[in-house]
């Protein structure tokens, strides 16, 4: 009996998080049944209006996973440039570099199979803090991000306290 | 069933050895995270498992980590790279064994700064849980692995098989079991030998590591005994459907299914055929065949549409994996966020109503959705008795009862710091631990909640963000693990 080549590999992967994970990122696979399917949270970085947060996200992933990337939405309010209004996180690392969609991306920065769950976690958490406007996901946001700093933030900071339920 | 290897790199961090977390790395490939198995140098001469670079360049041609445009049939074996996996692998449960023992011996207390390089000390009793359940996991997977391996054993596979010491007797040891015997025979030998390898791997799959060694040393008679066959890769665009149904049926793999399938299939079968035939220890073909039917039911026609979906290897997998170590080690990541959360919640319950005020202020004019979702923000504060969201709980929080944790936490904290802002509850004074720390954290002691926040705002508005975490987070790449793991990355901050 052998085992699939991705499943394997994102035990392994989940095995490193859990052994060592980096500093406010958790993911693990949503259950034992499927491990195609992971929920992570990443807190907000420091000194951003995003700091204090804690973001939950579904990461899914394909069946020839890492030969193509997994796509990741988040499942709690996310108002940012980069991130569609329905959740869906739109960054580099999540496209394979034969496909550009936004014909601004350097290969180098997009997905491989030499990429992994902890790189992806950690591109959106830095992309949390600085927001890419070139191509965005969300207009309305990057507008905003660009032209009205102060009420980009404030709408941030809303959705920070709403999803810690205060 | 398929022995399932978990190891990982980090597993040192938690030793006296933790120099040897990036040699364990080191001898991994970046493709499937495993150690090496049957390593190959491409042009650019970056060394991947077989499989897993040809899988690779079928896809796109390209080296996955330096981008440079490569071709399958220009591989070529990396066997050093190979015999140090190979011997890696045996040393690596003793020596695990060894630093660990050291680490519950006298100097413990020293050992364990050492090895929290990125953790908090208040979580350390979670994780220590966490870590006797993966040790757990994992002690259970080598005993198996190193019951026949003991050093013994190896000393005397090596004695009579290393390539130097070949008795003078005009025999070659056949390259797979090392039987000496006539050269002409060899061939004719093969044929058995495979299927008894076969039975031997069944009954001990440690004995790779041992019997690639010799063969390794015994390179000159392989080179004579089998020049193992590579199957050529098919320009697609050339054939019609009928003709690559029948290269498929020729090459005895099922050829039902769309052309797509068909090429999928064929370019697999290929991947694993080749991939085998680099090998030292090629498998029978039957072996390849179950391999692909493998492949068929995850990724090929057998395989569910759905991404989501679960399948068969994956149940098997599951269970292999221990039960109560995913749900331990899954419980305490969730509750060390949680945690950190909560403190942050009660922080920011400080400084709400004086917040809530200033924000209210700053609503004037603004949008409509907006001033929705405050309004929604304000009646949840207020209705501090009741336990229930502004908004619907996400979709993500149905699936996990850590995260139902996760939310009855941040709900308690969220009644603590409506009744610390309404009287001046004892909730006031006792959590002063934990709010030390996270005003350590943000390197501010002495300021309110509120003002606090407010630096957040400064901060936040001049443009050039400092997203400290995230460097703190590069700091230390999945296959890079720190060179110094003792540097308390939380007091460097201050
Ligand atoms: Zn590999
Ligand atoms: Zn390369
Ligand atoms: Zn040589």
């Amino acid at each position: 009996m052998t085992s699939s080549v991705a499943s394997k590999r994102l035990f392994q992967e989940y095995r490193t998080l859990t052994n060592n994970p980096p500093d406010g990122i958790t993911a693990g696979p949503v259950s034992e049944d499927d491990i195609f399917v992971w929920e992570a949270l990443i807190q907000g970085p420091e000194d951003t209006p995003f700091a204090l947060g804690v973001f939950p996200a579904e990461l899914k992933f394909p069946r020839d996973y890492p030969l193509s990337p997994p796509s990741m939405k988040f499942t709690c309010d996310m108002w940012h440039p980069n991130v569609y209004p329905n959740g869906n996180v739109c960054i580099s690392i999540l496209h394979p570099p034969g496909d550009d969609p936004n014909h601004y991306e350097s290969a180098s920065e997009r997905w491989s199979p030499i990429q992994s769950v902890e790189k992806i976690l950690i591109s959106v958490m830095s992309m949390l803090a600085e927001p890419n406007d070139e191509s965005p996901a969300n207009v309305d946001a990057a507008r905003m991000w660009r032209e009205k700093r102060g009420e980009y933030e404030r709408i941030v900071r809303d959705n920070v306290r709403k999803g810690l339920g205060l | 069933m398929e022995k399932y290897d978990v190891s990982d790199p980090s597993d040192w961090l938690e030793t006296h050895l933790t120099e040897f977390a990036p040699f364990d790395a080191a001898l991994r490939c970046e493709v499937c995270k495993d150690y090496y198995n049957t390593p190959m140098i491409t042009s650019c001469t970056h060394t991947f498992c077989s499989l897993c670079i040809r899988r690779t360049l079928a896809a796109d041609g390209k080296c996955p980590i330096c981008r440079s445009n490569d071709q399958a049939s220009k591989l070529r074996r990396n066997g050093a790279m190979e015999e140090l996996v190979e011997m890696f692998k045996v040393a690596r449960p003793v020596a695990l064994r060894l630093a660990q023992k050291e680490k519950i011996s006298p100097d413990r207390s020293t050992a364990r700064p050492r090895s929290k390089s990125k953790r908090k000390a208040a979580d350390a009793d979670l994780e220590e849980e966490a870590q006797r359940s993966s040790q757990k996991r994992k002690t259970r997977g080598q005993s198996r692995r190193d019951a026949p391996t003991e050093s013994p054993e190896v000393m005397v596979i090596d004695n009579e098989e290393d390539g130097d010491y070949q008795p003078d007797d005009d025999l070659v040891p056949c390259p797979i079991c090392h039987k000496r015997m006539k050269q002409e025979a060899v061939f004719s030998h093969l044929d058995h030998c495979e299927e008894e390898q076969e039975q031997d791997r069944r009954r001990a799959r440690t004995r790779t590591p041992n019997s690639a060694k010799p063969t390794l040393g015994s390179s000159k008679s392989q080179l004579s005994s089998k020049p193992p066959e590579r199957i050529a890769e098919l320009s697609y665009g050339l054939l019609t459907e009928k003709a690559l149904r029948k290269k498929l049926s020729d090459l005895g793999i099922p050829s039902w299914g769309s052309r797509t399938l068909l090429i999928k299939r064929h370019t697999e079968w290929v991947n694993l055929w080749n991939a085998n035939a680099d090998s030292l220890n090629p498998r029978s073909k039957r072996d390849l065949l179950n391999q692909l039917d493998v492949w068929e039911r995850t990724q090929g026609g057998h395989a569910l549409n759905s991404a989501a979906a679960p399948n068969h290897a994956d149940a098997v997998m599951s269970k292999e994996f221990d039960g109560v170590g995913w749900a331990q080690s899954n419980k305490s990541d969730f509750d060390k966020l949680i945690a950190e959360a909560r403190r942050k919640a009660k922080k920011l319950g400080e400084g709400q109503q004086e917040s809530e005020a200033m924000m209210k202020e700053e609503d004037e004019g603004s949008s409509k959705a907006r001033t929705d979702e405050r309004s929604t923000n304000v009646k949840t504060t207020n209705e501090s008795s009741t336990p229930v969201t502004a908004a619907p709980p996400p979709p993500y929080l149905k699936h996990s009862d850590s995260l139902e944790r996760a939310k009855e936490k941040i709900h308690g904290s969220r009644r603590l710091s409506d009744a610390s802002s309404t009287s001046l509850a004892p909730e006031a004074t006792r959590p002063h631990t934990e709010i030390r720390d996270s005003v350590a954290e943000n390197g501010a002691e002495g300021l309110s909640a509120e003002e606090l926040f407010r630096a957040e705002e400064r901060r936040a508005s001049i443009s050039s963000f400092s997203p400290t975490h995230t460097k703190g987070a590069e700091r230390v790449p999945m296959l890079k693990v720190p060179e110094h793991p003792v540097r308390d990355v939380d007091g460097g901050k201050s």
